[in-house]
């Protein structure tokens, strides 16, 4: 085995803290705390637990709205909790929600646009490499949002300037309603890397060992200045936002979903973690204990904090850096 | 006083800011080695070389939120986007995006990021390649809109806008490059949020926007030779909007036209107007001129000039409020 097994615990506790993670947030949605859409990675965790646990902390990541399992991970649950239930103590005083950042986590804020993390990302590394910073920023993409003309031009510069950044696109095989097959004449979206003369695989994204061994030299060649893109194949199990019936999908669909929740990453994880002798059922059960337990001291906390005033919320000041005079309103 | 053109002036702001602040670079189609298609970039590139002067692709979408995510890591990008009229490709970077993470981050990130562009009619250059576009971005918290008229207000307010922590999109006018005037060798800024007085009067205020000014002011004069003495102010940013400066001018004269070479309708004067007309309704003694394009694309050639607005349209709107 390529890892120790204080790495592979620590693997398994992340897709874990993903899993219950968003299960709880199913519970918050159904019982009316959570204003707003949440879009759900259940299933699709492995992709993003193999690029956060080959990442270190000064690298950058550049989520998407369906990151959860990424930014929980980078985040401290409490301040995230806060940021979700929209509370002033959360890391953007409640107003980034979704599309929550933090400076010192190293989380740039998911645009609620597809497409335009892909550019913003390109726009941070180019920063890092002008001041020769060592880190890396690790870019999310869905392949819906790769069809954005700003991919394309955020590829295409990356290449050219030889910019510190990866590209992880998560093909869970949905855009909304639109199935893969219908977005795309390839059918594999790291052959478009060859087009910007960058190197582009294709992975088992449901596999958190492949995409962590390909992250890992992934972002050692972005270290280098050599771009590249990922394409880490999953499924979206759930509808595109909690609530969502997924209508759009038919028996045949359906059918792909049933086998994708067979192919459960975290099942698959565990199953080998069992038979390699790494953990037994009990330190699963314990490990998945304490994530609860954290989770819902952090819902008690976040609870505690204020919501925004509306003097908070109509700030200029906020809006604004600078006011040298005139009217902004 | 040293005479320099607006194009100088704006080369000299850039030149001025890259030299005082290491985190300060120009990109964009054509900024470099060209000097840029105008020539106004010239020997910026042989001065800062090609890791502060950066040719880039054509790209306008993703280099405008290139440098968005360059300003949020620390950078004080100026991203050059050649014509204005560009901008529609990379409308959702410049006011969707940037404007808005300083407020989403609950004020942790800032994008201290300048969109310069150059803008209007008067080369027969047609449809694309000819408008005024200030008035697509006003409808945009965030974001700040710079439309400097003069050589000394252009450097005076880049430098200004290169400085600021948010984002500001800086539309020159293109035919007023070859301009010159006035513009010290000493260092000084132009504060966004402060209007000009362009010459006193008391008749009638009007508020003009870039080559629209020049058009005021020969107005003016043939104005005086009548009796009717008018006031112009310049806003020369337009958020912020210096509104005590218009308001002050407005309630000596009660008559106002506002000028400029945008279309009319959903042009910046239908929101002054508006702004006038709420604040100061008393002082009123007619009603709002408005002196702008036609609502036709810009035609190509010589024929653009039935279409922009010019000297004679403001003569004849100050006439009819006189």
């Amino acid at each position: 085995m390529k890892y120790s097994k204080e790495q592979l615990v620590k693997m398994y506790e992340q897709l874990q803290l993903s899993r219950i993670f968003e299960e709880k947030l199913i519970e918050l949605v159904a019982e009316g705390s959570l204003p707003g859409f949440y879009h759900l990675a259940i299933g699709q965790e492995a992709v993003q637990i193999g690029a956060v646990s080959a990442m270190d902390d000064d690298d950058y990541l550049v989520p998407t709205h369906r990151s959860h399992p990424a930014v929980v991970n980078r985040l401290e649950l409490d301040k995230f909790f806060c940021e979700l239930l929209g509370r002033y103590d959360g890391y953007n005083q409640g107003k980034g929600w979704e599309h929550v950042s933090s400076v010192e986590r190293k989380v740039l804020p998911a645009s609620g646009d597809l497409g335009v993390g892909a550019p913003l990302a390109v726009g941070y590394a180019w920063a890092l490499k002008m001041d020769k910073k060592d880190s890396v920023v690790v870019c999310l993409c869905g392949d819906g949002a790769s069809s954005e003309g700003n991919v394309h031009e955020a590829m295409n510069i990356a290449a050219l300037f030889k910019l510190p950044i990866v590209f992880l696109i998560e093909n869970n095989k949905w855009a909304i309603s639109t199935p893969f097959s219908k977005q795309t004449a390839v059918d594999k979206l790291s052959k478009r890397a060859a087009g910007y003369g960058m190197k582009g695989v294709t992975i088992d994204g449901n596999d958190v060992l492949t995409v962590r061994a390909t992250m890992d030299e992934a972002i050692a060649k972005a270290r280098k200045g050599e771009p590249s893109v990922v394409e880490a194949v999953t499924y979206r199990w759930k509808g595109h936002f909690e609530g969502d019936p997924a209508t759009y999908r038919n028996a045949d669909d359906q059918k792909e979903v049933e086998e994708a929740m067979k192919n459960c990453p975290i099942k698959k994880f565990k199953a080998m973690l069992l038979q390699e002798n790494v953990m037994t059922p009990e330190d699963m059960e314990a490990v998945d204990k304490n994530i609860l337990q954290k989770i819902e001291d952090a819902i008690v906390e976040a609870r505690k904090s204020p919501l925004p005033t509306e003097k908070q919320t109509v700030d200029y000041d906020a809006v604004y850096a600078t006011n040298l005079g005139g009217d902004l309103v | 006083m040293r005479q320099i053109s607006y194009a100088q002036a704006l080369n000299e702001a850039m030149a001025e800011e890259m030299r005082k602040d290491k985190n300060v670079f120009l990109m964009g189609e054509d900024v470099g080695v060209m000097g840029g298609w105008l020539g106004h970039t010239i020997g910026l590139y042989e001065e800062f070389g090609a890791e502060r002067v950066i040719d880039t692709p054509i790209a306008e979408s993703g280099l405008a939120n290139i440098a968005n995510g360059m300003a949020m890591a620390g950078k004080r990008p100026i991203l050059e986007i050649q014509f204005g009229d560009f901008l529609g490709l990379a409308f959702d970077a410049v006011g969707n995006q940037g404007p808005k993470f300083r407020y989403m981050s609950g004020g942790e990130l800032k994008v201290p990021a300048v969109f310069r562009s150059l803008q209007g009619g008067g080369f027969g250059a047609a449809a694309q390649h000819s408008q005024c576009v200030e008035a697509w971005f006003m409808n945009l918290p965030g974001l700040k809109i710079a439309v400097p008229t003069t050589p000394y207000d252009v450097k005076g307010l880049l430098k200004a806008a290169v400085r600021d922590d948010d984002p500001v999109l800086f539309l020159e006018h293109k035919a007023l490059l070859g301009v010159k005037g006035e513009v010290p060798e000493e260092e000084y800024i132009v504060p966004l949020g402060k209007a000009k007085v362009v010459k006193e009067g008391k008749d009638v205020t009007i508020i003009a926007l870039q080559n629209l000014v020049y058009h005021s002011i020969e107005a003016a004069k043939e104005l005086e030779e009548e009796g009717i003495s008018v006031e112009i102010i310049d806003p020369r940013t337009l958020i912020p909007l210096d509104s005590q400066t218009i308001f002050s001018s407005v309630k000596k004269t009660g008559k106002v036209v506002i000028a400029h070479e945008a279309p009319k309708r959903g042009g910046v004067g239908g929101e002054i107007s508006a702004f006038i007309t709420e604040n100061c309704f008393e002082s009123l003694k007619a009603p709002i001129k408005r002196v702008a394009a036609l609502n036709i694309p810009i035609p190509f050639g010589i024929p653009e000039k039935y279409c922009l607005p010019n000297k004679d349209h403001i003569v004849k709107a100050v006439k009819e409020l006189v």
